[in-house]
């Protein structure tokens, strides 16, 4: 599902991210690991269109990344910060308007919406905007919106920031049941219990060459 | 002065002091604003208003309705400043400090408060009196009236300031009075000339004791509680104040004013029940329904809205009635259609934001973008028309066939200009490269423009509509349409 063949980046001399392979099929999860500064952010950046490489190449589902491309929008989901929120909108609302923007018929979407909030712990701040979510709380309602749309393959930068260790097992389980359901997982991670959870593969970006 | 207060100030100031060459640049540089800005504009002003059509308008009295239902627009709108950002506001670690310690408000920020109304004094009474100065100059009012009319504009101005003070001190009761007030506003508008009291914020034939004994009284009143008004601002409304005020003032400083504005932003405070979202509906009802239901839980801001552009149909109405004025009271609707569209846009400003980032919506970004303009367009659309049609036939009692296409076209080519705006992003790299020329450096002047090209292009196409020239209209959407569309290709 994703060939990251070589792939790099710099800036001048600077190198942000040294020539890095790998590959992971459908139904796998690739755990990023590496120091800060090793490269990881740029890596998933490269891989959700956010960021050209300045070598190698990277391709998903056989066909280069375009963030612009309908169908690698459709196909790739990422997560690499707080995505931009709606400040008169609320959480269900959010969660229930990425689902049907994404979903034609009306009962998958509701039912991913709420699958999604259920999943994740959401269901009691359902009615609170934005700014009254904790710094945690706003950690899950960013992945809860990313997981209420459809993908193939979903990149997330370190999804257990801000996160406690129950909640943390929470994200393992939820992204656990993306991985049997077929998603091709890229997660770039700090979190040695994230990792033992989900890894299929490790890629060492401080040893990556 | 409090010795402490003294103390503390001092200790604060002197952090900041200015070398003296830099006191001598500012010093200059507000004379040169003075006489290539500021001594033009009031020239032209002048030339406007001694223009005989228009001086006659002026002392129709329809002129002094409006001017009465402008005052408490004013007043109301000072009250609700205050609620966001009051007289009394000091540096966030200044303010912390002050309101900290032991000292009360009238101690604290008395002086800064006095300041304030004496700015707003001066103002009022300074536009009174060039009002009045010209009418005396064509000879429609005597010198007693005008110097009547400019003692009120004074008192008008000291009112203000104490409703700005006023709106920090008793956050609730300001909201209330302010309600109060645009009732009254609409009252007096609906009334037109039938409204006996409606003289008294405009030049009379007269000196309009009785108006200046009022205004007079209700200020003396204002000024003798203004120390326990002082006293009663919580110490934390005015750190949570100043420290908003401190992060707009760096946005705008920065030429980022988009943020300024957002750092003021109501944040929703009602229908969090509501259900915003409506699954499986076509995508023009689903977006349409929660553009509608967000601007519904910010209600002040979208009764704010509705008000502002209701102002804007007035204005548009006014225009149509005076020739010479049109422009300006052109320029002024479509200020007030921009103002009061924010209440309706969040869904743009959220798209732009969305466009920058990762794919989050099942819908591209364009259609997003278009389907988030419905709202806005509709609204402001409406209650321009809506307004326009009223004023225009109930109040004025004026044929409403002209103002009828400014209503219909001017509110969304604001609009336009508000999406332009939104989707803004970061400053072109040319513009921040100094540009050295015999005439000096053009490049400041060119950011500032580029900063606030949305509400100058949106006043443009208003000054055009009042005008009623199409070509010019025309001129200024297909900018903005180009400035748009540029900014939509560029979008990170």
């Amino acid at each position: 599902m994703i060939d990251i063949d070589r792939v790099a980046v710099a800036v001048d001399d600077m190198v942000l991210l040294p020539p890095t392979s790998a590959s992971v099929r459908a139904g796998e999860v690739l755990v990023v690991r590496g120091q800060n500064g090793a490269g990881k952010s740029t890596l998933l950046k490269v891989l959700a269109g956010v960021r050209m490489p300045t070598g190698g190449s990277v391709a998903i589902g056989g066909e280069p990344v375009n963030r612009r491309d309908r169908t690698f929008r459709r196909r790739v989901a990422s997560l690499l910060g707080l995505p931009p929120t709606a400040p008169d909108l609320t959480v269900e609302d959010h969660v229930r308007l990425v689902a049907a923007t994404w979903f034609r018929e009306r009962d998958v979407a509701e039912e991913t919406a709420l699958g999604v909030l259920t999943e994740l712990g959401l269901n009691g701040l359902l009615r609170r905007f934005p700014h009254e979510l904790s710094s945690g709380q706003q950690q899950l309602f960013a992945l809860a919106l990313v997981l209420a749309r459809p993908f193939d393959v979903l990149v997330l930068d370190e999804p257990e920031q801000r996160l406690d260790d129950e909640r943390v097992g929470v994200v393992g389980d939820v992204l656990a049941r993306r991985r049997s359901g077929g998603a091709a997982i890229v997660v770039a991670t700090h979190s040695s219990a994230l990792m033992e959870r989900l890894a299929d593969r490790v890629l060492e970006l401080d040893r990556a060459s | 002065m409090n010795p402490r207060l003294r103390a503390a100030t001092a200790i604060w100031r002197g952090r900041q002091q200015r070398a003296a060459g830099d006191r001598a640049f500012i010093a200059y540089s507000l004379v040169l604003f003075a006489l290539i800005v500021g001594a033009p504009v009031l020239r032209a002003a002048w030339l406007a208003v001694t223009a005989r059509t228009t001086a006659v308008a002026m002392t129709e009295p329809i002129a002094a309705v409006t001017a009465a239902v402008v005052v408490l627009a004013v007043w109301a709108t000072a009250l609700m400043v205050g609620r966001n950002r009051g007289p009394a506001v000091a540096a966030p670690f200044l303010a912390h400090v002050l309101t900290s310690s032991d000292l009360p408000g009238r101690t604290t920020f008395g002086r800064q408060t006095l300041v304030g109304v004496a700015t707003l004094a001066a103002v009022g009474g300074g536009a009174a009196t060039f009002l009045g100065t010209a009418l005396v100059f064509v000879g429609l009012v005597p010198v007693g009236s005008a110097i009547g009319f400019a003692v009120r504009g004074l008192l008008i101005g000291v009112l203000t300031g104490l409703c700005w003070l006023l709106g920090q001190a008793t956050p609730r009761a300001a909201a209330v009075l302010a309600a109060v007030l645009v009732v009254g506003a609409a009252v007096l508008a609906f009334l037109g000339t039938n409204a006996a009291p409606s003289a008294w914020a405009w030049a009379t034939p007269t000196v309009d004791v009785p108006g200046i004994v009022v205004l007079g009284a209700v200020a003396v009143v204002g000024v003798v509680v203004m120390p326990w008004l002082l006293d009663s601002v919580r110490g934390a409304t005015i750190t949570a104040q100043s420290a908003q005020w401190d992060v707009a003032i760096a946005h705008a400083v920065s030429l980022d004013f988009a943020a300024a504005s957002g750092s003021y932003q109501a944040v929703p405070t009602a229908g969090r029940r509501l259900r915003a979202v409506r699954d499986g509906a076509l995508p023009v009802v689903m977006v349409l329904v929660r553009d509608a239901v967000g601007a519904v839980r910010t209600p002040a801001r979208l009764v704010g809205g509705v008000l502002t552009i209701t102002a804007a149909g007035l204005a548009l109405v006014l225009a149509a009635q005076s020739a010479t004025a049109a422009p300006l009271l052109g320029a002024v609707a479509a200020a007030l259609v921009y103002v009061g569209a924010g209440a309706s846009t969040r869904g743009i400003q959220h798209v732009a934001q969305v466009s920058r980032d990762q794919p989050l919506y099942g819908f591209s970004d364009g259609s997003l973008l278009l389907l988030h303009s419905i709202f806005p367009v509709a609204f402001s659309v409406v209650i321009t028309l809506a307004s326009t049609v009223v004023v225009g036939t109930v109040v004025a009692a004026s044929p409403v066939a002209a103002p009828i296409w400014g209503a219909l076209v001017l509110p969304t080519v604001v609009v336009s200009a508000r999406v332009s705006n939104a989707l803004r992003g970061p400053s072109p790299v040319f513009l921040m490269t100094p540009a050295p020329s015999a005439v000096g450096d053009p490049m400041p002047l060119l950011r500032i423009l580029w900063a606030l090209d949305a509400p100058l292009l949106a006043v443009l196409a208003g000054s055009s509509t009042g005008a009623g020239s199409l070509p010019a209209l025309t001129a200024v959407a297909v900018v903005i349409a180009l400035f748009l569309l540029v900014r939509w290709a560029r979008r990170g």
